[in-house]
């Protein structure tokens, strides 16, 4: 099916294979590099499931191990096939996928082959099980000593009590160790099902090629997915304050927000531009209160905000350095019971509404952020582009019911990174 | 598809221009090229936060933002960056299109008119910068030159860039010291604002749709057409050799749990001005640039001694760092196989399939890069600051016949200078 988004200067093509496996073709005229990727609706928060009637409640970190594994072929590594080309390969597991990717500006289709072939092929053994163990334990390792990072874990440690999203993406050193060939086989028979996967080329491609490429390549059957488990839900969170210690010279704190998640047959794409905009107006580095917090040296130039997106779940994420974090905290606070209860100045709406269309607009600049934003829409049954036309059908009536949500007693929290 | 041109607008002003029609965002720079260090670097830091600000036309963070909003939500930046031995410090812009929005007609202008208030109108009180501004900015910039430590990754590398070139320019941060940034006074920045208007290059950057006589002549409705007086600092950078003696290794504990090693080599002369730099980014890729280089493969794959092992060609002072995160007690087996490896290359031990894979890896990147305006903004600015102005599409022209003779010459003419290790001491 071809889209046209006139109004974005953008178009589309789209196909379901027989085996499921969706596909999306985003050209981007006059680029040099095609950007393509290929992912699984897996990600680290997929940890408990259902499969062939077992259930699984596998160690941390699996399927992020999955994903570094998944290069190694029988007849070598993807990464070293890729190097012939000159193309240029990666892959990331986030909460709620691993994609694997690569982006070229040359012999696009030997890539793709490359790629669909080691992604849907798995080969494991104990020994190269046992090698990458010691790769990951140095990320681990890494990561733990970032205290942007641990910020963030300790948030969703703050927010939720049972969701899988409070443990740290690539999971522990002990998580690990328990992981061996047999439950890679097993995650990757769950859910590298092709019905679960989706595939996503940004630039210069044949698209018919592609799905022919796709459908030769891709497994003909597509077993059953596994049925994920997220524990049971609370409305409240689940500490209000969760606090590390680390070699900082400034506190760091992230202040969450527990919103509901969206309820099954409403827009996904249309509930995160909501949240994006409320987290905008909330503090965003234009909005008043971002203003007044940073004149009293509160906050500072790293502050970010961000609204997410989890199955069964979401919620906002504010945060960065500050030297009072309580403070920050309390500011945020009130701001949210004051804009639940008041509304948003319409001028203040207006204004917000139009900056974030263009940096979504902006954003179709950039392959590989485009065809990401598309394949998690994808999974969600929508279209990124489609974005355009939800705009017009957000008022501040909506950003204030969402401010309503968090506003609630025991939805905050607060996550800090003390100095030692 | 892409069209560069470069035009003098006045004594020591450039503005370089992409011409391309495939964005939907252009990117903007107004950036004051001036001396790394010295007695002004925290002054000249401060600088652009301050200024940041507010302008005498939109006076404070609120009616600033709200302009910006206005604007689509164009985005400027205040920035502080080393290139070479010269600190540029400015603002950075990207913002849509005009012809992607409704009534958005003349936004590029309104973002270029910002962009040189910015610089050039700032918000005064009595002649100076406002007081509130100026204390609040001195205390983030104390704020952010303690921040540095915070992130073990990029701490290790900038320790030992300190520790190698402490004889040189090159050694200094951008941000200057806290000693420097605690005597900051609005008298003192202000002065400091005068002398940089008065000597620094400045460099200018579209990339977008508009022709460049348009962007122009939006740059010369601005008070940068304002005539300057006095002498103008001359961007460079002294690529110097190793100096002579033994190999100097640092190892330094911090309250972290992974160790990290950095290994500072000079290039014996490759930069963006001197030597042969096609050769020595086909070298440094072989080694360390890639998912499929000897440092990947061995330090990383076939050792499992780290997550990344990688070296980086720092074209712009003819150095080159290996960056690597390993346990503690792995110290003299990761430093030595890093340098085994290099000795591989020094040897000639570099396969066909090598060669040609560094050849399109590096094609690639270059190729990739005309597809993003903010990397082309940071790639002219390099180039502008090293005195030359060589295209990427020039720069993949130099490695297409580089031979392995050449590769070797550049491994045989690396050096090793500084170790440095920062060793983790947490539990």
């Amino acid at each position: 099916m071809i889209k046209n988004y006139s109004a974005l200067h953008e178009s589309m093509q789209t196909r379901t294979l027989a085996n499921g496996l969706r596909i999306c073709y985003l050209p981007k005229k006059g680029f040099s590099k095609t950007f393509a990727i290929l992912a699984t609706d897996f990600g680290s928060v997929d940890a408990s499931f259902t499969f062939e009637g077992k259930r699984y409640d596998t160690p941390a970190g699996v399927a992020h191990f999955l994903e570094h594994k998944m290069f190694e072929d029988e007849d070598g590594n993807a990464l070293q096939k890729f190097a012939r080309t000159g193309a240029s390969p990666n892959a990331f597991t986030s909460h709620t996928m691993t994609a694997y990717h690569f982006s070229c500006t040359d012999r696009f289709e030997e890539n793709l082959k490359i790629l669909l072939k080691f992604v849907f092929t798995p080969y494991f053994t104990d020994e190269n099980v046992e090698k990458e163990r010691g790769i990951i334990n140095q990320e681990i390792r890494m990561v733990e000593d970032t205290p942007n990072w641990e910020v963030f874990v300790g948030a969703y440690e703050g927010l939720y009590r049972n969701h899988p999203v409070r443990v740290s993406i690539p999971g522990s050193e002990e998580s690990i160790s328990h992981i061996t060939p047999e439950l890679l086989y097993t995650c990757h028979r769950a859910f590298y099902s092709p019905k679960n996967m989706a595939l996503v080329v940004c630039g210069t491609a044949d698209f018919e090629q592609v799905c022919r490429m796709a459908e030769e390549i891709s497994p003909k059957d597509a077993p059953e997915i596994g049925q994920r488990h997220y524990g049971e839900r609370r409305a409240e969170v689940h500490q209000p304050v969760v606090t590390r210690k680390m070699q900082v010279s400034l506190p760091q704190c992230m202040v969450g927000f527990k919103d509901e998640p969206v309820p099954a047959g409403e827009s996904r794409l249309r509930r995160s531009l909501i949240g994006d905009l409320a987290v905008r107006i909330l503090c965003g580095d234009t909005s008043p209160l971002y203003a007044k917090l940073y004149e009293k040296r509160l906050l500072g130039r790293d502050f970010d905000v961000d609204y997410s997106l989890i199955p069964d779940g979401a919620c906002a994420i504010l945060g960065g350095e500050s030297r009072d974090p309580a403070a920050v905290r309390e500011a945020l606070e009130r701001e949210t019971a004051r804009l639940a209860q008041e509304g948003i100045e319409p001028k203040l709406f207006r204004r917000m509404k139009n900056a974030l269309y263009g940096m979504r607009l902006r954003m179709l600049d950039v392959p590989d952020l485009y065809a990401r934003q598309e394949i998690a829409s994808v999974f969600a049954g929508e279209h990124y582009l489609d974005f355009a036309g939800l705009f017009d059908t957000i008022h501040a009536e909506d950003v204030q019911e969402m401010f309503r949500r968090w506003a609630q007693p025991n939805r905050s929290t607060m996550s800090v990174v003390e100095p030692k | 598809m892409q069209q560069v041109t470069r035009k003098t607008l006045g004594a020591g002003i450039n503005l370089t221009c992409v011409t391309t029609p495939k964005f939907k965002r252009a990117v903007l720079r107004t950036m004051l090229v001036l001396p790394l260090g010295g007695e002004d670097a925290a002054l000249r830091a401060c600088l652009p936060q301050v200024l940041r600000r507010g302008t005498a036309r939109l006076n404070d963070m609120q009616a600033f933002g709200t302009a910006l909003d206005e604007l689509y939500g164009a985005r400027i930046e205040a920035a502080v960056r080393k290139e070479g031995e010269n600190l540029c410090i400015g603002f950075l812009s990207d913002c849509i299109d005009e012809t992607y929005a409704p009534g958005a007609d003349g936004l590029t202008a309104g973002v270029i008119g910002l962009l040189c208030d910015l610089l050039y109108d700032p918000y005064l009180q009595d002649g100076l910068f406002c007081a509130a501004y100026v204390e609040g900015e001195r205390g983030n910039l104390i704020d952010r030159i303690a921040a540095l430590k915070n992130d073990p990754r990029s701490w290790a590398p900038r320790r030992l860039n300190e520790l190698m070139c402490e004889n040189e320019n090159y050694g200094k941060s951008a941000l200057g010291t806290i000693e420097q940034a605690e005597r900051i006074t609005p008298e003192t920045l202000y002065a400091a604002y005068r002398r940089a208007l008065s000597e620094a290059q400045v460099e200018l950057f579209y990339c977008g749709t508009m022709m460049p006589d348009e962007v122009e002549a939006h740059f010369m409705a601005t008070p940068l057409a304002q005539p300057r007086e006095g002498t103008l600092y001359q961007p460079h950078t002294v690529v110097q050799a190793r100096p002579a003696g033994d190999v100097r290794e640092v190892v330094e504990d911090a309250e972290v749990t992974q160790g990290k090693l950095s290994l500072g080599f000079r290039t014996g002369g490759a930069s963006l001005t001197g030597g042969e730099p096609a050769a020595y980014w086909m070298f440094q890729t072989i080694y360390g640039g890639s998912t499929s280089a000897k440092l990947f493969l061995n330090v990383r794959e076939k050792k499992s001694l780290c997550y990344y092992a990688s070296a980086q060609f720092v074209a712009s002072k003819g150095l080159m760092i290996v960056n690597s995160g390993i346990e503690n007690g792995n110290f003299e087996v990761a430093r030595d196989e890093i340098l085994h490896q290099l000795d591989l290359c020094r040897k000639g031990e570099i396969t066909d399939a090598e060669l040609e894979s560094a050849r399109k890896t590096l094609v690639n990147g270059w190729r990739t890069m005309l597809d993003d305006p903010l990397t082309l903004e940071r790639y002219w600015m390099g180039q502008a600051a090293a005195g030359t102005l060589v295209s990427p599409e020039e720069r993949i022209e130099q490695v297409a016949d580089i031979t392995r003779e050449q590769v070797i010459a550049a491994a045989q003419s690396t050096a090793l200078d500084t170790v440095f290790f920062m060793k983790g001491a947490a539990k």
